[in-house]
């Protein structure tokens, strides 16, 4: 059994020392195991219907620093599908308005694998159309890396809607899908999709200005986007942590969840 | 028939009478069939090859009683003579070999009262019959039967002596029947008309008022137990010329104090006692009930019981705490999650101060506290294992740190296991130097200068690494040097002040050094008193998963990995490459205690040729006065199997170590060392119930109605005056080659030889 927990000398001494410690800056900041260990993105590219949205993305790096405890280095690095760098970030984006470019055998394998072995990927829907030649195109894909496992609606309790935020409403540029899509293996969703242009409410002009209008909802649908950016981020990190019973008793009890 | 006639008729049948009553013929009928049809043959051969028609007839004359001598011959005739006699019937003695017989009742044994009862019998022909749990003839009895059947012991008289008429039985005994006639009797008060060859008297012996005796009657603690979920161990104890008295109660754990409580026997002079225990550890526990000695006690060896308990883990349930989300975070809780052996809560720091002011209200978040005082006070222990990833104390813990890290401490230390994983809030980052978890890592904190270092590198296999079942990774040596050198670098590590004294370290860096000289530690091993601890000073293990899988490699290696640092840290014997069992668990002295160690190798395929060195260490650490503590060497069969052999000849609680070496190993370095226990007891069944049940053997005189003699008490058997018997005496003899039958085959043949060459015939 546990000892009682008897208060002395020797406790008041090293209870200050540990206060102090709280009150110093956290050598942390100093010390990290060097960048390679900090979280990054890696940008997927095709030849075609893909759009670069570095911006965004380095944007949702820096957001993510600022309000969460995550160490994440603010940058992309551009890959194709199959390029073995592709294993040294887990986390990985994909933003596009056209009609993709088909994946040869290889790139779909090496997709499937990084999807299958822990890797992440948001893929953004930047056209602001349900019917986009990029959707088609990317449902077709799901089909080639998932043959047995449906692109599905994500249901308004899975974790992406709760891993930091909560979020009622998964926005981002425009608003005109109220959920979001992915893939599940087991308890987690390696792939989510949206189309509601979340890079577009993130991206920022070479002046540093947001670069597009974010509609119906202006800066406060920006933030939303944001917030679901983070979560997005977040939710990859922890998978389906926040389904954890005792994450979800104590937030029931206070009210913020049904 | 005069004189002569018979002499000589009796010497040509070789017989000495002529009163035989019959003849028996040993020859199969097939063989003689055969015999008869070659013979016949001969005669039809001797006929045809004849010459002349009278030489030929009287030839084949003379040749027939020849060949009927031979037929004769070759039936074996057996004569059978019959004689008997009448003797008078035998009587037989029916005594009670049980232990419970050597019970001392007062100042004497029970088993000094059968002398004279045997010498007041005095009857010619008596036969002694040993009965206890099975019955033997011609013996002298040593009291050493470890049960008592009565309904046996009379079946066995019958099957015996069956169709024979005794002149009487007498049967001595205490009563103390465990059989099913005392329990017919006991339950519906009847006994069955027992139907025996003779006239019974009973001898009852012991003497109830004169016993004492304290005794554990009953043990129960059901097969298995889980570990960290209390089971009781519940006692039944009786005392035999105690009663309403108070007695201390002691329970031991493998020889050693684990509580003690008291009983205060009722009118019958019973009593139950129940112990609640937690078990900590996963393994085989001997627990034992223990009474003091009373004077007098009738049996001493019943003041003691014991029994093991397995423990058992349902699942393992494993803590991991985090300092914040990350790659190395998310593969870990991936591996941990997708195993459903496992029970995995996290928790992870997803903000700190810094965070705060990032403009978001805290109704937007889902976060909810870190309940970090409860986990570290009240739930540490339901956990088997608890990682601190990345976890940094200081900012949540606050002044009551250094209780909460002590008790992390003593939780290891009683048995719990800890791993620390490195990043930047971690090790020396954070700020674990000087604390008590400080002082159960297998590194040295406090490191001078740069507590990182950020530079790639790829990990070496230290020589203990090499070995240990943690990082032997591949099928065999070569293969897994191979394995480790080929794995995706490591990002960069904590650096420490070197691995501590009494830790093992497994994989070191390729160049670094800790100010001792040593390779600097990257993954270190410890046993901390019950419990262990395992530093792994990088944080980017995660590699080894997604880079092996980028390369087509699966992530095998890394499941592998943590898979085996987990069932290291826990000491799960169930996951463990090798394992001990015994044939029983419970043995009780005399018997042979058989140790089988199997050795399997990685894939958990049996590995032969292992050299397995098994230790025997008697109760409470004492040299068994017999083996002492003995030391044995077997190597393993193509099964992977290594058997040992020991007597139990002290009662209580052996352990046997166990220590498996691979015998190419120049250093002779055991890769394997584990114990299992056995408890010993000298508790006879017989001895649990050891009242003389004198009612009981006053129901089963009336029953039979025969006569019964009370303790103490000596005379005459009852006798059937007329009972004999009468003995057979058959005698037979061959009549094959008697001398008249060799007579007759020679002067005929030899005859029929004569006529046949007087006729020309060859």
């Amino acid at each position: 059994m546990l000892k009682a927990q008897r208060f002395t000398r020797r406790h008041l001494i090293q209870g200050a020392a540990a206060a102090l410690a709280i009150l110093l800056p956290s050598p942390a900041a100093l010390w990290a195991l060097g960048n390679a260990s900090k979280l990054d993105l890696a940008e997927i590219i095709l030849p075609a219907g893909l759009a670069r949205r570095s911006s965004a993305w380095v944007r949702l790096l820096h957001e993510l620093v600022q309000t969460t405890s995550i160490e994440a280095l603010p940058q992309t690095t551009q890959l194709g599908p199959s390029d073995p760098a592709l294993f040294d970030h887990p986390l990985a984006v994909m933003a596009g308005a056209g009609q993709m470019s088909d994946l040869n055998e290889d790139e779909v394998i090496q997709l499937s694998r990084f999807l299958r072995y822990g890797g992440f990927l948001f893929v953004d829907d930047t056209s602001g159309t349900l019917d986009s030649p990029f959707d088609s195109s990317f449902r077709q894909l799901c089909r080639r890396l998932f043959p047995n496992r449906p692109l599905s609606v994500l249901p308004s309790d899975h974790s992406v809607y709760r891993s930091f935020f909560l979020i009622e409403k998964p926005v981002g540029r425009l608003a005109i899908s109220p959920y979001l899509e992915g893939i599940s293996t087991g308890e987690t969703t390696p792939l989510i999709y949206s189309r509601n242009d979340v890079s577009g409410a993130l991206a920022r002009s070479p002046d540093g200005r947001d670069a597009f209008q974010v509609l119906p909802g202006g800066d406060l649908q920006r933030r939303e986007a944001t917030k679901l950016g983070i979560n997005l981020l977040v939710y990859a990190l922890t998978s389906n942590y926040k389904k954890d019973m005792a994450h979800v008793r104590r937030l029931m009890l206070e009210g913020r969840l049904p | 028939m005069n004189a002569h006639m018979v002499h000589v008729l009796n010497w040509l049948l070789g017989t000495s009478n002529l009163d035989f009553q019959h003849i028996d013929w040993m020859t199969s009928p097939t063989f003689l069939l055969m015999s008869a049809l070659c013979l016949g043959i001969v005669a039809i051969v001797a006929w045809l090859t004849a010459r002349g028609s009278s030489h030929r007839i009287l030839q084949t004359l003379l040749l027939l009683p020849a060949l009927l001598a031979m037929m004769w011959a070759l039936s074996d005739p057996v004569m059978v003579e019959s004689a008997g006699h009448e003797e008078p019937g035998r009587f037989v003695i029916l005594l009670d070999n049980s232990l419970s017989m050597g019970v001392t009742d007062g100042s004497a044994s029970r088993s000094d009262a059968v002398l004279p009862i045997v010498e007041s019998i005095d009857q010619p022909a008596t036969e002694l019959l040993l009965f206890g749990q099975e019955v033997s003839a011609g013996g002298l009895p040593d009291y050493s039967q470890h049960d008592t059947d009565l309904a046996q012991a009379f079946q066995a008289l019958r099957d015996r002596y069956a169709g024979e008429r005794l002149s009487g039985i007498a049967l001595i005994t205490d009563g103390a029947d465990h059989g099913q006639l005392r329990a017919t009797w006991k339950e519906n008060g009847v006994i069955p008309q027992l139907d025996l060859p003779g006239p019974l008297t009973i001898y009852a012996v012991g003497n109830q008022e004169d016993i004492v005796d304290l005794s554990v009657v009953d043990l129960s603690a059901g097969d298995f137990a889980f570990i960290r979920a209390p089971f009781n161990i519940k006692a039944t104890i009786k005392g035999i010329g105690l009663d309403s008295q108070r007695f201390p109660v002691t329970l031991t754990r493998d020889g050693s104090l684990e509580q003690r409580g008291e009983v205060t026997l009722d009118e019958d002079g019973k009593a139950r006692i129940s112990f609640r225990v937690l078990p900590t550890a996963v393994g085989r526990f001997a627990y034992q009930v223990n009474l003091p000695a009373v004077d007098d006690d009738a049996v001493p060896s019943n003041d003691s019981l014991s029994v093991v308990v397995r423990v058992v883990r349902d699942r393992m349930r494993v803590l991991q705490v985090c300092g914040a989300p990350s790659p190395d975070e998310k593969f870990l809780r991936l591996f941990l999650k997708q195993d459903p052996a496992i029970d995995l809560v996290s928790f992870f720091i997803m903000r700190t101060e810094e965070d705060l002011g990032a403009g978001y209200d805290s109704h937007e978040l889902s976060l909810i506290p870190f309940p970090y005082e409860q986990l570290f006070s009240q739930e540490l222990w339901s956990f088997d294992l608890i990682f601190f990833q990345n976890f940094d104390y200081a900012p949540y813990f606050g002044w009551k740190a250094p209780q909460l890290l002590e008790n992390v401490a003593d939780y290891v230390k009683q048995g719990g296991a800890l791993v620390m994983l490195g990043g930047d809030r971690s090790f020396d980052l954070g700020q674990y130097a000087g604390t008590a978890i400080a002082e159960i890592l297998p590194v040295r904190l406090g490191v001078d200068g740069d507590p990182v270092d950020t530079a790639p590198f790829t990990p070496a296999l230290t020589a203990p690494g090499s070995r240990h079942p943690i990082t032997f990774l591949a099928a065999d040596s070569d293969e897994n040097l191979s394995t480790w050198s080929r794995l995706s670098p490591l990002d960069g590590l904590n650096l420490t002040s070197g691995a501590s004294s009494d830790a093992a370290v497994l994989l070191a860096h390729p160049t670094i050094r800790a100010p001792d000289g040593t390779p600097m530690p990257v993954l270190a091993i410890r046993q901390v008193g019950k419990g262990r601890t395992m530093a792994f000073t990088s944080d980017s293990s995660w590699r080894w998963s997604f880079a092996e899988a980028g390369l087509g490699h699966g992530n095998q290696v890394y499941l592998r990995f943590w898979k085996q640092a987990m069932s290291w840290l826990v000491g799960d014997p169930d996951t463990q490459r090798v394992t001990i069992d015994t044939d029983l668990d419970n043995y009780r002295t005399g018997d042979e205690i058989r140790v089988v160690v199997t050795v399997r190798d990685l894939s958990f395929g049996p590995l032969e040729g292992v050299l397995v060195d098994c230790q025997h260490q008697g109760p409470d650490l004492q040299s068994d006065p017999v083996l002492g503590n003995t030391s044995l060497e077997a190597t393993t069969d193509a099964q992977g199997q290594a058997t040992f052999s020991f007597k139990a000849t002290v009662p209580g609680s052996h352990r046997l170590k166990i220590r498996a070496t691979d015998p190419d190993d120049p250093d002779k370095q055991a890769f394997f060392e584990g114990d299992t226990v056995v408890a010993v007891t000298s508790r006879e069944p017989e001895l649990a119930d050891i009242l003389p049940d004198h009612a009981f053997l006053a129901a089963l005189a009336t029953a039979q109605s025969v006569r019964l003699y009370g303790p103490g008490e000596t005379g005459p058997a009852l006798l059937d005056e007329e009972a004999g018997r009468w003995i057979e005496e058959d005698r037979s003899q061959s009549l094959a080659t008697v001398p008249l039958v060799i007579l007759v085959f020679g002067v005929f043949a030899s005859l029929s030889w004569w006529v046949r060459r007087k006729g020309g015939a060859r």
